[in-house]
């Protein structure tokens, strides 16, 4: 399996680590220099530097041969574009986004992206799965 | 010529009387109030047609005539146009165009998108400066314009006059 990893913050990085130590290829694009040193550092040399709303980044990172197309970019348009571009453009099997505004989820999914991760209904869900217990009152 | 679902004959006769065409002007909203869609804007207020225009930072709207924004032919909008809800407050559920205007390719791109499909818009026209997406995004059925192959395509009438 080979999987292109778009951006190398907290959430690429710890995936790129999970899919490494799984034996799964791995390639990321980032364009922050500290995190290019990092990454390099930890993994050698799998980063392709540049913008992944760029097609020839995304070609240069070899998303055509790719099974999988991870976007984990802070923003939702940026995360859009690239699935569309990896999609329709290289044919990509399979991708995966963020998504940080929770009403975009629909449109994700609208527009090809296969698995979708709602960063905030996450965080709102596993805030009132903790609390919830707070809420019963004692008999 | 027959009705398809009555199967009788339809009246073929010309209209009595034919209306002269009157320009029906149109509701528009722009998403970017730089350059382009403030100058856009402008233009499109003076033949007739209603703009709503949405931008983040209230200091572009600077850039409107006051006697427009005053007579309320342009309207200017503070919010996002990446957010579904900030584009239903510009009231693009009732517009017959939909133009994505800023500087951010990608930004226009989802906000176009959101525009389309969301909100089901009949003509969303969107500002695409990649040569490369506006290939992809036009064949994903987008109507995209590229200030680069604009500019080509009018040196090119120019240089040929």
């Amino acid at each position: 399996m080979y999987t292109v990893i778009l951006g190398a913050g907290t959430v690429g990085y710890k995936i790129a680590s999970w899919l490494n130590s799984s034996g799964v290829e791995i390639t990321i694009i980032e364009k922050d220099p500290v995190r290019i040193q990092k990454t390099q550092d930890a993994f050698g040399s799998v980063v392709v530097v540049g913008d992944g709303t760029d097609v020839d980044i995304l070609d240069e990172a070899g998303v055509k041969r790719a099974d999988l197309f991870a976007a984990t970019l802070g923003y939702d348009d940026q995360n859009l574009v690239a699935c569309q571009i990896a999609k329709h453009k290289f044919r990509v099997n399979k991708t995966i986004s963020l998504v940080h505004q929770p009403e975009n989820e629909e449109l994700f999914s609208t527009l090809g992206v296969d698995f979708i991760v709602n960063v905030n209904d996450l965080i709102i869900n596993d805030m009132e799965s903790k609390t919830a217990a707070m809420l019963v009152e004692e008999v | 010529m027959t009705n398809a679902e009555t199967g009788k004959e339809t009246d073929n006769k010309p209209m009595a009387r034919v209306k002269t065409p009157i320009y029906r002007s149109k509701r528009m909203v722009i998403f970017g109030c730089g350059i382009v869609g403030a100058g856009l804007a402008v233009k499109l207020s003076e033949a007739g047609n209603l703009i709503k225009i949405i931008d983040d930072n209230s200091e572009a709207f600077k850039k409107l005539p006051v006697k427009r924004v005053e007579a309320t032919s342009i309207v200017p909008i503070l919010g996002d146009g990446t957010k579904e809800n900030d584009l239903r407050k510009a009231s693009a559920h009732e517009c017959d165009v939909f133009l994505a205007l800023t500087e951010n390719t990608t930004v226009n791109l989802i906000s176009a998108q959101i525009a389309m499909y969301n909100i089901r818009v009949p003509r969303v026209l969107c500002l695409v400066a990649d040569e490369k997406l506006c290939d992809i995004y036009s064949e994903l059925g987008l109507e995209v314009i590229s200030p680069d192959s604009l500019l080509v395509s009018n040196l090119y009438d120019r240089a040929n006059e």
